[in-house]
């Protein structure tokens, strides 16, 4: 035991040193325990997720961490939440992709440049599932079945202008076809329906239905990925079918604009660490979640990637404000 | 809206209360209606859009405190008899009490948020527990002073719900 | 029989694992409390516990998850029994028969009944689950949004028989309460409605209104009371109801827990409908259904019969088929998967001994329930013993704190504020509360529903009466809502009181 608290005390002195010696007016940093903003509720995904990284983070940060819910406003009001804390890094943030998606509805005081990045902790593609007994084998025949019937072809989503609904209708936007898009609330009330046959297919995430494929109910047909799954090899994405699209949830760490740069470095310096923990690995596995960790600046990009790619999408279907 | 002869809740509500709130539940219905003849619709075919469920509520609610009203201004044999029967005597209920605990509780919250949980609710229960006739200036401190850090230890340990500290001392923390 | 073969070797199992039983039994007693306190509910109980059972084994974890959702739904009646201030949704129903007991003194036999009639439809379930569960199933997979819909209507004819006195005044309170479910984002579009630029009301701050309606409002009330009126001592009484008593209940107990599994196959349905619907089909069945809300021991068996079998018929759909109903089961499936578990046809099959196991277990919960219940009621009646003086600031107390824990968010306890007072006057001119909190809990329900259901037929109102389920809901829904209505203009063609001809006596003026 001892020997272990040992090793990993000179991986976190080896990893966080350099980032402490470029900021040695942060030395102090962290003096008490950071707290992790969750904007959903405990027991859901991305709280999971949460607590994970918490408590592997501890080997990496002198402090603690403690996770906080502050749920409401399909998570607006937790990312407000963190985006007006103090920015000097005792509050931090597990930031969602609907950080680049709430600005354009209208219903969030912040944008996505309200936010500094730290690190992505996993990623999640769309994926288009469709019931074990539908007539549809492939995602040729599934699209060929929506070009002779427009509008008829029903797509459940996670909510209307959430991450599910948008991807689906960014493939109608590609492929110029027309579903009918229907809203649940959220993933698994969807699948539900297209376990009981109400609806044609769903958009959510492999995570989402990976049971019930396993179990022989569901067939995946395509992943709106820019490369295949790990977890379905066999499963085409639609770019292979020459549709140039994807479609990601994401989940990250983030603090507000003004954190100082010493703090940023520490935290991103611990977040690099965390993520190869075998604890936070095991708990993404045994979630079906895929860890997909980008360090600070390349998170960055994909935010502002996905701002762009959502406000265009939204000002084009009429949700934009 | 402060001032009713009747006796205790529950023995019937006096012909104005039930008028008053017959008009103020259709004032809130008229206000709903206004509202929602802004929103915007879907677009689609297939869907009645955002403002139709608000609409046929607050409808069916001007319908239903029309009734009300109406009910009770007709001259009915239950209109008259509550009119001839005087207000019943006194049970006592007095309303003085029931509008400082709201502003204290008011007041109570507005400072959670400032100050924090800890010193308010000490102070909170004092002065509700002696509004209410505990007059002991031993027992009643000690009783708030308990309930406040049982709650507190409750919620922080067992719920992992660490009760608000305020904005004032998050600052001083710095 | 398999399943007879395989739950006793479950039982065996436990047996041999006393850390266990053990972590069951906290669970259980965890769950109790947390119903009690206003504003902590069963979903978050079992959220906030789940993170401490990742570092167990599969069955205690699983265990003692399943402890708190038990205790949880039935630890809302005692507060609601003893102060008329429900803990959980689904004990508001609890709340309109257990508090006139209490106050006629009989709040012993009304906890009492409430205890075993909680623990019967629970271990009702937990067998049903055992044995019948493949069969079971499939009613989940059968509802689509039209049959939502319908279920929904019919939980808004329950308000009908929950009005108390006046049917407008009913009626009255339950559409304010579906005007309010309709504020946040609209179902369909994503819009935000009558938010007035606020986040929070993204979404109806339920838990808070339900604190304020009930139990704010009825401190407010206490302080308003004179001194000298309160120190009436009520006690607790008799406990366990007389044999003869508790035979008349059976009946009402064994419909009550039908339903509640049923209602809890259903998805998106919960402890808080069944317990309604119960209640209502109580009332439908009854002999003396005026009675109802003015102290039927009935109505309590109905109430958390019905609540507690909906925890087995909850889980059903989320073994055997990976789909949770709602939001505990949502957490619970989460916390299967965190142990390597994958909920699903496959779990049968591939951990059948645990799975039977934790069968076991969950009935070792019911029984664990009974014993911790009914051997802490005495407790739990001292609260009626305490001065008012002490009870009365202690419930502000929880109030504020119950609302701020739901969301950690102080917009919520003035929320809960506002409704409190709203609830205040509400009580005191005689609306009553109950059709709010079933109007805010079928609200959304009726119109998300609806709406996807036409989106699904394509903009055809025919799933109206195309879907049989869906027809014979709408049907004992129009049954539900016109039989008062028939009575009413049957007696007297005045006044808005449904019942003032045949009880005459006791109610007092009205006529």
């Amino acid at each position: 035991m001892k020997g272990y608290r040992f090793l990993t005390g000179a991986v976190v002195g080896a990893l966080a040193s350099a980032s402490l010696m470029v900021a040695a007016t942060a030395a102090e940093y962290p003096t008490k325990p950071i707290e992790l903003t969750v904007p959903y509720a405990a027991g859901g995904g991305t709280d999971l997720v949460a607590r994970a990284y918490a408590d592997a983070a501890k080997k990496h940060l002198p402090q603690s961490m403690g996770v906080v819910n502050k749920t409401g406003g399909a998570g607006a009001v937790g990312l407000t939440e963190i985006m007006a804390a103090r920015a000097d890094g005792y509050k931090i943030g597990m930031g969602t992709v609907e950080i680049t998606m709430l600005p354009h509805m209208g219903i969030a005081r912040f944008t996505a440049d309200d936010f500094t990045p730290i690190a992505r902790l996993n990623a999640e593609p769309s994926a288009i599932t469709v019931n074990a007994d539908s007539p549809f084998k492939t995602y040729e025949d599934f699209i060929a079945n929506a070009k002779a019937n427009p509008g008829k072809v029903r797509i459940g989503n996670s909510g209307t202008g959430a991450i599910w609904h948008l991807a689906a209708a960014a493939l109608q936007d590609k492929t110029g076809l027309t579903f009918n898009h229907i809203p649940y609330d959220g993933a698994n009330p969807a699948v539900t329906a297209l376990l009981g046959n109400h609806i044609e297919a769903v958009s959510v995430s492999p995570a989402e239905v990976v049971n019930h494929v396993a179990a022989g109910k569901l067939r995946i047909l395509a992943v709106l990925a820019d490369e295949r799954s790990p977890a379905f090899p066999d499963v085409p994405t639609v770019k292979e079918k020459g549709v140039d699209l994807s479609v990601y949830t994401w989940r990250g760490i983030v603090v507000p604009k003004k954190t100082p740069q010493a703090v940023v470095e520490t935290l991103r310096a611990a977040s690099k660490a965390t993520v190869e923990e075998a604890s936070f690995k095991e708990t993404l596995t045994k979630m079906n979640l895929t860890l997909a960790y980008a360090d600070g600046p390349e998170f960055g990009k994909v935010m502002q990637k996905d701002n762009t790619f959502f406000k265009d999408l939204m000002t084009k279907l009429g949700m934009a404000k | 809206m402060s001032h009713s002869p009747e006796g205790a809740p529950g023995a019937g509500a006096p012909r104005s209360a039930d008028i008053a709130a017959g008009i103020i539940v259709a004032v809130v219905a008229v206000a709903a209606i206004a509202v929602s003849r802004d929103f915007p619709t879907t677009g689609l075919d297939s869907d009645v859009g955002p403002a139709r469920f608000p609409l046929i509520y607050a409808g069916i609610l001007i319908v239903l405190s029309a009734i009300l009203v109406i009910g009770r201004l007709l001259p009915t044999r239950r209109n008259q008899e509550r009119a001839a029967e005087p207000a019943q005597p006194g049970t006592g209920f007095r309303f003085a009490p029931v509008a400082i605990g709201v502003v204290a509780t008011a007041v109570y919250i507005y400072l959670i948020s400032l100050i924090g949980y800890l010193p308010t609710t000490v102070v909170f229960l004092i002065g509700m527990m002696r509004l209410m006739g505990q007059r002991s200036w031993v027992r009643t401190p000690l009783l708030a002073v308990g309930i406040t850090a049982f709650l507190y230890l409750i919620f922080l340990y067992g719920l992992q719900i660490p009760l608000p500290v305020g904005s004032l001392f998050e600052a001083a923390e710095l | 029989m398999y399943e007879i073969d395989m739950l006793l070797k479950g039982f065996a199992n436990l047996a041999a694992d006393p850390v266990t039983l053990l972590l069951a039994l906290m669970g259980v007693a965890l769950g109790i409390i947390i119903g009690v306190l206003p504003g902590l509910t069963a979903t978050m109980g079992v959220a906030i516990l789940l993170p401490f059972t990742f570092g167990m084994d599969p069955a205690p974890a699983i265990l003692m998850l399943s402890g708190v959702f038990f205790g949880g739904i039935y630890g809302g009646s005692i507060t609601a029994i003893l102060l008329k201030i429900p803990g959980t949704p689904a004990a508001a129903a609890t709340a309109m028969d257990g508090y006139a007991l209490s106050q006629k003194g009989q709040a012993g036999i009304a906890l009492g009944t409430a205890t075993l009639s909680s623990c019967i439809g629970g271990t009702f379930s937990v067998f049903m689950l055992i044995f019948l569960a493949p069969l079971l199933a499939g009613i989940a997979l059968e509802f689509s949004a039209a049959e939502t819909f319908a279920l929904a209507v019919f939980g808004l004819s329950i308000i009908t028989s929950v009005s108390g006195e006046s049917l407008v005044k009913g009626l009255i309170a339950g559409f304010l309460g579906l005007l309010l479910s309709t504020v946040g984002m609209d179902p369909m579009g994503g819009f935000p409605r009558f938010t007035g630029g606020f986040n929070e009301l993204l979404a109806v701050p339920f838990i808070p209104v339900m604190i304020g309606l009930f139990a704010a409002s009825e401190a407010f009330k206490s302080l308003g009371q004179p001194a000298s009126r309160a120190e009436v001592k009520v006690h607790i009484g008799r406990i366990i109801p007389p044999w003869d008593v508790f035979k008349g209940l059976i009946f009402t107990i064994l419909r009550s827990s039908g339903l509640g599994i049923i209602v809890g196959i259903i998805p998106g349905a919960g402890a808080d409908i069944a317990s309604f619907v119960a209640y209502n089909e109580a009332k439908r069945f009854s002999k003396n259904p005026e009675n109802f809300g003015k102290g039927e021991l009935k109505g309590v068996a109905a109430a958390e019969s019905g609540a507690n079998a909906c925890t087995g018929g909850d889980l059903l759909p989320m073994m055997t088929l990976g789909i949770p109903g709602d939001a505990v089961t949502a957490v619970m499936l989460g916390a299967l998967t965190m142990q390597g578990l994958q909920p699903g046809p496959l779990l049968f099959k591939d951990h059948a001994g645990l799975v039977f196991t934790l069968f076991a277990g969950m009935l070792f919960c019911y029984a664990a329930l009974l014993v911790l219940g009914l051997s802490s009621l005495r407790l739990m009646g001292k609260v009626l013993e305490m001065p008012r003086s002490i009870l009365t600031p202690l419930i502000l107390t929880l109030c504020v704190v119950g609302a701020y824990a739901i969301n950690n968010s102080m917009f919520d306890v003035g929320i809960m504020l506002a409704t409190g007072v709203v609830g205040f006057f509400m009580q005191r001119w005689d609306y009553p509360a109950s059709p709010v909190v079933l109007a805010l809990i079928m609200g959304p329900m009726a119109e998300a529903s609806f709406r996807r259901a036409l989106s699904l037929s394509g903009g055809s109102l025919d799933f109206l009466y195309t879907r049989p389920i869906t027809l014979g809901l709408l049907l004992v829904a129009a049954i539900t809502l016109l039989l008062p209505l028939l009575k009413h203009l049957k007696g007297d063609g005045g006044g808005p009181t449904p019942d003032g001809r045949t009880v005459g006596a006791g109610t007092g003026g009205v006529k």
